[in-house]
């Protein structure tokens, strides 16, 4: 080897050895880049799982589900998850237009959730005051968790999919700092339920 | 500024609260009174929200903040659920139980705020020294080192004997 492949291999093991000398400043200095951010937003099952799915409910009977947030931001967040209850023809959150649903929520969540948090709950819901009239199914109450809701909400039949249609579904808002105000996160995730007649 | 906005918010809770407690005919407050106090506490939980998130960008551990917010949140939200079903005072109850477990938050927040910049900017003085001290060492002993090789290296070649071949017709 020549003395310029020695001076070559020489610079190379210098600028090696001088960044990692100077790694404590750097590590502080530079800005590494970071993965997509989102949110995360479901509902599961009882048993915690994407299955069984209440889906035939019928009055005074208790059903669960568990829901769930999580935060890959990369910051605090602090969420709102509205609770809100339609029937067919009632407005839900428009994902592609980023609208949420024009219906009053019942209830809400508020979460605060760090980078990489989770945050989970199990919820029971009934319902009471059903009444079928020959083509159309009214709900007088829903129960939700410790909260009692008179709802007074009616739902025609469905012939199409044989069933009188509800859905409870759940929004999540996120508190945007720069307007001061909690902005739809365009999620949303619901539970489709057809009410029966108790035998 | 933050402390101000709070202390403004809190007279404004109770002044509401008590007023309606004591002017009105009845003790239940009514909507519009639940509403300004749910609304207070709802602004003060996203004020103490900032500051918390201030605190946790300057690298402060927020943990045990988190998990008081989340406790007031949770009673804010309930005061929500309440004040939709129609119970007002209880609304109001649970909202100023949010209001008083927020208390002291913001200051808390903010001296995280300023330990965690503390503490970065110690951290970072520590960084540049040892980045210092440490660049410094690798070239000195870089450079000895390639002073000391090249010596050698010259020493090698010079002493190297020339070797004759004699060409072949």
């Amino acid at each position: 080897m020549s003395l310029n492949d020695y001076r070559a291999i020489f610079a190379a093991v210098f600028l090696i050895l001088v960044l990692a000398a100077a790694s404590p400043t750097l590590n502080l200095i530079i800005t590494w880049p970071t993965g997509e951010r989102f949110s995360e937003l479901w509902v599961l099952g009882p048993m915690q799982m994407a299955t069984d799915y209440p889906f035939n409910v019928r009055e005074n009977e208790h059903y669960n589900i568990s829901l769930g947030v999580g935060n890959h931001m990369g910051d605090l967040e602090y969420y709102v998850v509205y609770v809100k209850f339609r029937n067919q023809t009632e407005q839900l959150a428009n994902v592609t237009a980023g609208t949420p649903s024009s219906l009053k929520a019942l209830c809400e969540y508020r979460i605060f959730l760090s980078e990489g948090e989770t945050w989970e709950r199990s919820i029971t819901f009934s319902f009471s005051g059903v009444i079928f009239n020959d083509t159309v199914c009214k709900v007088s109450r829903l129960d939700f968790d410790a909260f009692h809701f008179q709802l007074n909400k009616t739902t025609s039949w469905n012939g199409e999919n044989t069933g009188y249609f509800f859905q409870l579904f759940f929004e999540l808002w996120r508190y945007n700092s720069t307007i001061s105000e909690f902005q739809f996160h365009n999620r949303f995730v619901s539970a489709l339920l057809n009410m029966t007649r108790t035998s | 500024m933050h402390y101000y906005h709070r202390k403004i918010s809190v007279v404004v809770l109770f002044v509401v609260f008590l007023s309606s407690c004591v002017f009105s005919s009845s003790a239940e407050p009514s909507d519009v009174e639940a509403q300004v106090v749910l609304d207070n506490v709802g602004a003060l939980l996203n004020r103490i929200y900032l500051a918390i998130s201030e605190a946790e960008t300057a690298g402060a551990n927020i943990a045990k903040l988190k998990v008081n917010v989340n406790h007031a949140s949770d009673l804010l939200a309930i005061a929500n659920a309440r004040f939709s079903t129609g119970n007002f005072s209880g609304a109001v109850d649970s909202a100023l139980q949010a209001n008083e477990s927020l208390k002291g938050m913001d200051q808390e927040a903010s001296k995280l705020t300023i330990a965690a910049r503390e503490e970065r900017s110690r951290r970072f003085q520590w960084a540049i020294l040892e980045s210092s001290i440490g660049v410094s060492l690798v070239v000195f002993f870089v450079l000895t080192g390639w002073i000391y090789f090249k010596r050698r290296y010259v020493k090698r070649v010079l002493k190297m004997k020339p070797e004759v071949h004699r060409d072949e017709p």
